[in-house]
Formats: structure tokens, C-alpha cells, sequence
């Protein structure tokens, strides 16, 4: 190891290459970093790896098998959130610098492997590079590796933290325009439990589903999650969205769907046997839609009521 | 007085494993229900069964069926009594009872603890450790999971009168029940066999006629549900048991003609009286050929909810909601023949019962019921269009 390090030091000392060499890890990273992200929200950078395929499920029941061809997506699908393009951005950014940098390092270690090779009348030296140009020079290196590579990709994620993920609606009139749901993970099931047609939880048409999750398009959905027994993790791809449900806590969390249509929900947190057929449906629709949606469902949420049954009324034991 | 730094971290350690040790104080758990009957698995859960037991393996009506399918498995082990019209068997596994005139089959304790062992790794979850449908994550789950107790089963699709066969439990398992955590089990066909030998005997038995009734060990044993007034399901001798309905091939050649004779037999029936109508008002009264001045139930177009079930949670029966098939998954239902044989067998202990009609009507209602699923139940916009023209 001491030999490589020494191997690029001896470079990068005897020559002028070093600056340059400074000057365009910085340049490569910086430029397109500030300007990119200043526009954030219209900004694909299109260099992301081929990194998945997914299938859409495809119905396996008999009569409908001609029906339900199986669509091949290659790459990570567009976000479906408004704030999803913001992990976009920094998946492919943290992807670029990475790239970028490890490219420098192989450049650098090649460039002494090729010019000091073994030739007549050349002895090999050994070097810790202990002089005080040497140390200077790895202190420069060392700082501006880290502030490059390291605080630059800390302070775009918390910009996205910050303003995105953790930017979860809490006063009174920023949840009255939210659409509420609380989320129960079980083995091996999602429970959802939304507020209904009058925006309560804890009421007789509290829209309870398993396995199935309706939103509406364009509005804030905050989720607060817990779990019955292990810990879950709700993972929505297309939304990028991925929170874990906890047993005896109530998590917090929120999206926006900006398209409409069926996306899937897995459970990200190996939860035992039967963990991989723990996938559940997201549909988002249309505000006029989904208010019509929401009325059938309140009726029937209604209608299948049972005041004695209070063991079902599972919003919010586990607040208190 | 120690002070080294090795005594002192040995100390920490100590004191942080006794903490992480620490008996758990059920009174101090703030995250348990009031009233929670789904308590966190006992701290030693027994894997094995100790004795062997004998459940019933056939009555009078299913004795044929059995035997004809076991000698053809195994030729030189069963015999039939042409006199005494009995079957007998050299292994001595399956046994005539002369007093209750059923047969009786031995399992061995071997298979009960297979069966245990895979029960408590896949069911106990939501089933219970004891079967009784209280598992930790059946917590506020509705419909509840199945109580073994009861001998029940939904979707068997066996005659109500009769309980299922072990090929038809088996069927349930492997293709699990839509819309509900029971998923198509994906376990070896032999170990599911297994897991059936032993929530079959989960069957309560009788109380001893002989017995003290104020007998402690009784008493315990009526309270685990252990026992109970008569013998349940695969122990008592009265009952009978049966295969899966086989409606047989599909008759109607064309899907579209058995949709619209399907919309007038589900109207004709009366399945709206339960579940939605999914016709108009008018046209209703002119499948029943009812006056223009007849009225129908209030929320025509909703399901009704049905007081009365076989689910019981802390001794209430569960109010459980009929299915509106443009909008609930259906549990049992992917082919127009799985819902004709739901139909013809009804669903015990949900208060859907068994319709006698010709395999004819059994799969134009099938088909009407796919059709409506397949049209609307994924398509919220076409289901809102031809909900509007209802109301």
C-alpha cells in the first residue's frame, strides 16, 4: 500500500501535473454540481447505469393470460413524487463524482507505473515522503478530497432532506389539505387506514384496506406508520419513497404522486418467511376521480361498521 | 476499591448485559391493547407433539371414495368385507368403529410434530400458538384468521353439511386467499400434508361422560378449548366428510351470452339482497317480473353487512362485509369455474349459502361475477361511469 501511495506522491511532486490535476477534479465536480442543482427540479442528468429491470406483475389467472402481457422496464423508472426527481439528482451526481474519481486514481497510478518502469541504468528508490513540500502536499490533497467529494454530497442531501423528505405537512391547515393515512404493517400484509369523506381518524367511515392504498393526485399524502409485530419497511419505487413501520412507534412521512396510476408497494425490511409476497397496490387518481372514489368508499366503510367490534378500531392505540 | 480500567469495563459490561436481560414486565408494556387477547408468543414454545391421535378419517358416505382412492395407491394394503361391507386395513392405520360406524385413522405423534414444527414457523403468526385464531399479527385484522377450534372453513367448497377433505385444506393452502395475508403457501407438498394432520387435530373433544365437572384439569381444558360440550369436527363420529365440489366442464360456448344470462340469474336469485345490484332499478323488476311501484332496500348499489358470522373475537361475533365484486378483491375467484363452485357450495359460516343450481347457471353466474371483476374492479373511471347510471 505504501508503495502506491508513495508511487502517486512521486508524481505528483515532480511535475507540474499536479495542479492540473487538482484544478480538473475540482472543475469536474464543482461546475456541473452548482449549476445543476440551482435548477434542480427540470435537471435529468441522463447517465445513470442500466441498474434494474422490473416486471410488471403480470396476472396469473387462466382467462386472463392473453390479456395481461408482461412489460419490460429497463432502468430506473421517472419519479412519480414531486419530490422524487431530488434523489434522482443525487444518485446520478454521487454516481459521477464517483466515476470521475476513481477514473483520476487510475490515471495517476498508471502514469508512474508507465514512465518509471525498470530500464538500464536505473535503480529503483523507495520513498515514505516524509519531507515537509510532502506532507504539505497530502494535507492539500486529503482537504480537498473530502470537501469535494464528501461535504459536497453531505450538503446536497441535506438540502434534500431538508426540503423534501423531512418537509413533512404538520400544522393544522397544511394537514387539513393533506390526505391522511395510517399504515399498519403486519406478517405478512399492509394495513391501510385513511380518514374518509370527513377527514377524522378514529370514525365509523375510516376507509380500511389491506394490501391496497388510494391517494389522490396532486395532494400531499402523510403517512404515519407502526407495525403489529416486526419491523416493516414501506418501500413505494416509482414515488421514492421508503420508511420503516416500526412495532410501538408511529413514524412519520409523506409524498406527493404527481401521475396518476397503479404503482407498486413492497416491504423493504426482510420481515420473515413470507417477505417477498408482502407487495401491495398504490393507486392515484385524479382529484374529480378520486373524490368520487372516496365517497363510495366512505358509504361502504360506513355500512360495514361494527361499534361493538372495538378491537377493529385500531386508530390510534398506538399513539398513547 | 477497583480502579484498573479493565475492572471497570468489565463492570460496564456487566451491567449493560443485565439491562438488555431484563425480565420483561408485561404491566409496564404501554404498547398492549386494553383488552389485547393477542398476546406476544409464550417464552417456550413446544415444537412437538407427544401422543399419537386418531381422527376421523371417513363416514358412511365418504368411506367408498377413500378406500378406492387408497387401494389404488396402495393395492395389497386395503380389503373390503363384501359381507360386512367393511374395508380393512393390513397396516392398521385406518380402522372400522363398530358402535359409531365411521372409520378412524391414526396419526402418528411423528407426523403431529412435523406438523407443529411447520405450523409454529408459518401459521402461528396470525393463527395462534393454540389455534384459536389470536396470533399477534391477527391483531385488529378483519375478517379474523380462521379458528382451528371451530371445524369451519370458508372456502373449502365442500357441501356445508359435511367437512372437508384433506385434498380440499390442502387446495387452500396452496392457493392461498386473495386479499387477505393467507397467501399461496409455497412449501413442499408433504410438509403442507403435515401442517393439515395437525390443525385437524386441533378439534376440541368431548367432555368424558364419566367425567367430574368440577374437576380442575376439565376446566382448564374447556378454557384452552382443548374440550368442549360435544366433540368438533375431525372428532366427532356424526360428522361426515366430503371433496370439493366438481361442477364439471363449461357448457356455454359463448362467454358472452352466459354473462347476460348470468346478469339475470344473479338478479333472480336475489344475491343483491346481500350484494350490490348491478342493474338499474327498472330492469331490475323486469328480471323479477315485479310491479312498477316495488321498492328495494335502501343503498341498492352497496353491499349489506351480514351480524351474523362464525368469527368471534373476545366472545362477540364479527359483523363481516358481503364482497361488491366491481370493488373487493374475492378471495377464492380467478376462473368462472372457482366462483361456480363457490356458489354451488356456499360459504359456511358467513352467511352465504349453498345454491342447488345447474352447472348451467353456476357458470353464467361465474362468468357475469369474472366479467364484472375484470371490467371494473381495476379501473376506478369505468367503475365510476357505470355506477352513475345505477343511481
Amino acid at each position: 500500500m505504501h508503495t502506491t501511495g508513495s508511487l502517486v506522491l512521486n508524481v505528483l511532486r515532480s511535475s507540474r501535473l499536479r495542479w492540473i490535476v487538482v484544478g480538473l477534479l475540482a472543475a469536474v465536480v464543482l461546475a456541473p454540481a452548482s449549476s445543476a442543482h440551482a435548477s434542480a427540479s427540470s435537471t435529468h442528468l441522463a447517465a445513470a447505469p442500466v441498474l434494474a429491470v422490473a416486471l410488471q406483475d403480470a396476472d396469473v389467472d387462466a382467462d386472463q393470460a392473453d390479456a395481461a402481457p408482461i412489460v419490460k422496464r429497463y432502468g430506473p423508472f421517472e419519479p412519480a413524487s414531486s419530490y422524487g426527481h431530488r434523489f434522482d439528482w443525487l444518485f446520478n451526481f454521487i454516481t459521477i463524482l464517483i466515476s470521475v474519481s476513481f477514473l483520476l486514481v487510475l490515471i495517476l497510478l498508471f502514469i508512474p507505473v508507465v514512465r518509471d518502469r525498470a530500464k538500464p541504468n536505473k535503480k529503483a528508490h523507495f520513498d515514505h515522503g516524509s519531507s515537509l513540500a510532502d506532507k504539505r502536499f497530502t494535507t492539500i490533497v486529503s482537504v480537498t478530497v473530502f470537501i469535494v467529494l464528501d461535504a459536497l454530497v453531505l450538503y446536497f442531501a441535506m438540502i434534500d432532506l431538508r426540503e423534501g423528505y423531512w418537509n413533512i405537512p404538520r400544522g393544522e391547515d397544511e394537514l387539513a389539505e393533506a390526505y391522511q393515512v395510517e399504515v399498519l404493517g403486519q406478517q405478512w400484509a399492509w394495513n391501510f387506514r385513511a380518514t374518509g369523506a370527513d377527514g377524522e381518524f378514529g370514525t365509523a367511515d375510516d376507509i380500511v384496506t389491506i394490501n391496497h392504498l388510494t391517494v389522490p393526485q396532486n395532494r400531499p399524502v402523510v403517512l404515519n406508520l407502526a407495525s403489529k409485530d416486526v419491523i416493516h419497511s414501506l418501500y413505494i419505487p416509482d414515488m421514492r419513497f421508503k420508511r420503516d413501520a416500526n412495532p410501538g412507534a408511529v413514524n412519520e412521512a409523506w409524498f406527493e404522486p404527481i401521475k396518476s396510476g397503479d404503482f407498486a408497494i413492497l416491504c423493504a425490511e426482510l420481515c420473515g418467511y413470507a417477505h417477498y409476497q408482502m407487495e401491495s397496490t398504490l393507486t392515484v387518481l385524479p382529484a374529480d376521480l378520486f373524490d368520487e372514489w372516496e365517497a363510495d368508499a366512505s358509504i361502504m366503510a360506513t355500512a360495514g361498521y361494527d361499534e361493538d367490534d372495538t378491537e377493529a378500531q385500531w386508530a390510534w392505540d398506538f399513539r398513547n | 476499591m477497583m480502579r484498573s480500567p479493565a475492572s471497570l469495563a468489565a463492570l460496564a459490561s456487566v451491567a449493560f448485559l443485565s439491562l438488555g436481560f431484563a425480565p420483561i414486565d408485561d404491566e409496564t408494556d404501554t404498547s398492549a391493547h386494553p383488552h389485547d387477547i393477542h398476546a406476544r408468543a409464550p417464552l417456550n414454545v413446544e415444537f412437538s407433539v407427544l401422543e399419537d391421535d386418531v381422527l376421523l378419517a371417513a363416514g358412511e358416505d365418504y368411506a367408498e371414495t377413500l378406500f378406492t382412492r387408497l387401494s389404488e395407491e396402495f393395492p395389497d394394503r386395503f380389503s373390503f368385507d363384501e359381507e360386512d361391507e367393511i374395508w380393512s386395513d393390513s397396516e392398521g392405520e385406518f380402522f372400522y368403529d363398530e358402535d359409531e360406524e365411521v372409520y378412524w385413522q391414526h396419526i402418528s405423534k411423528e407426523v403431529l410434530s412435523a406438523g407443529r414444527a411447520d405450523y409454529v414457523q408459518f401459521c402461528a403468526s396470525c393463527h395462534g400458538f393454540e389455534g384459536n385464531g389470536y396470533g399477534r399479527s391477527a391483531r385488529a385484522l378483519r375478517p379474523p384468521p380462521r379458528d382451528f377450534r371451530q371445524g369451519i372453513y370458508k372456502f373449502a367448497k365442500v357441501d356445508p353439511d359435511y367437512i372437508p377433505s384433506d385434498a380440499a385444506l390442502h387446495r387452500i393452502i396452496k392457493n392461498g386467499l386473495h386479499g387477505t395475508p393467507m397467501y399461496p403457501w409455497d412449501i413442499a407438498d408433504s410438509r403442507i400434508d403435515n401442517i393439515i394432520q395437525y390443525v385437524k387435530s386441533l378439534s376440541p373433544r368431548a367432555i368424558p361422560e364419566d367425567a367430574d365437572e368440577d374437576d380442575p384439569a376439565i376446566i382448564a381444558a374447556i378454557e384452552a378449548g382443548t374440550m368442549s360440550e360435544d366433540a368438533v369436527g375431525w372428532r366427532d363420529p356424526y360428522n361426515d366428510i366430503a371433496d370439493r365440489y366438481d361442477i364439471g366442464g363449461d357448457p356455454w360456448s359463448s362467454r358472452d351470452e352466459a354473462i347476460a344470462r348470468g346478469e339475470e340469474i344473479y338478479h333472480e336469485i336475489g344475491c343483491y339482497n346481500c350484494h350490490p345490484a348491478y342493474v338499474p332499478v327498472p330492469r331490475l323488476r323486469e328480471i323479477l317480473g315485479a310491479t312498477d311501484d316495488t321498492t328495494y332496500r335502501e343503498n341498492l348499489t352497496f353491499s349489506k353487512i351480514v351480524e351474523e358470522s362464525s368469527y368471534t373475537v373476545l366472545g362477540d361475533p364479527v359483523a363481516i362485509m358481503p364482497p361488491d365484486f366491481t370493488w373487493n378483491p374475492i378471495r377464492v375467484g380467478a376462473t368462472a369455474k372457482e366462483i361456480g363452485t363457490t356458489l354451488r357450495s356456499g360459504i359456511p359460516g358467513a352467511g352465504m349459502p349453498a345454491w342447488d343450481l345447474p352447472a348451467e347457471d353456476l357458470y353464467a353466474v361465474g362468468h357475469y361475477i369474472r366479467s364484472l371483476i375484470d371490467t371494473y374492479q381495476n379501473d376506478p373511471a369505468a367503475r365510476a361511469l357505470y355506477m352513475r347510471t345505477l343511481r
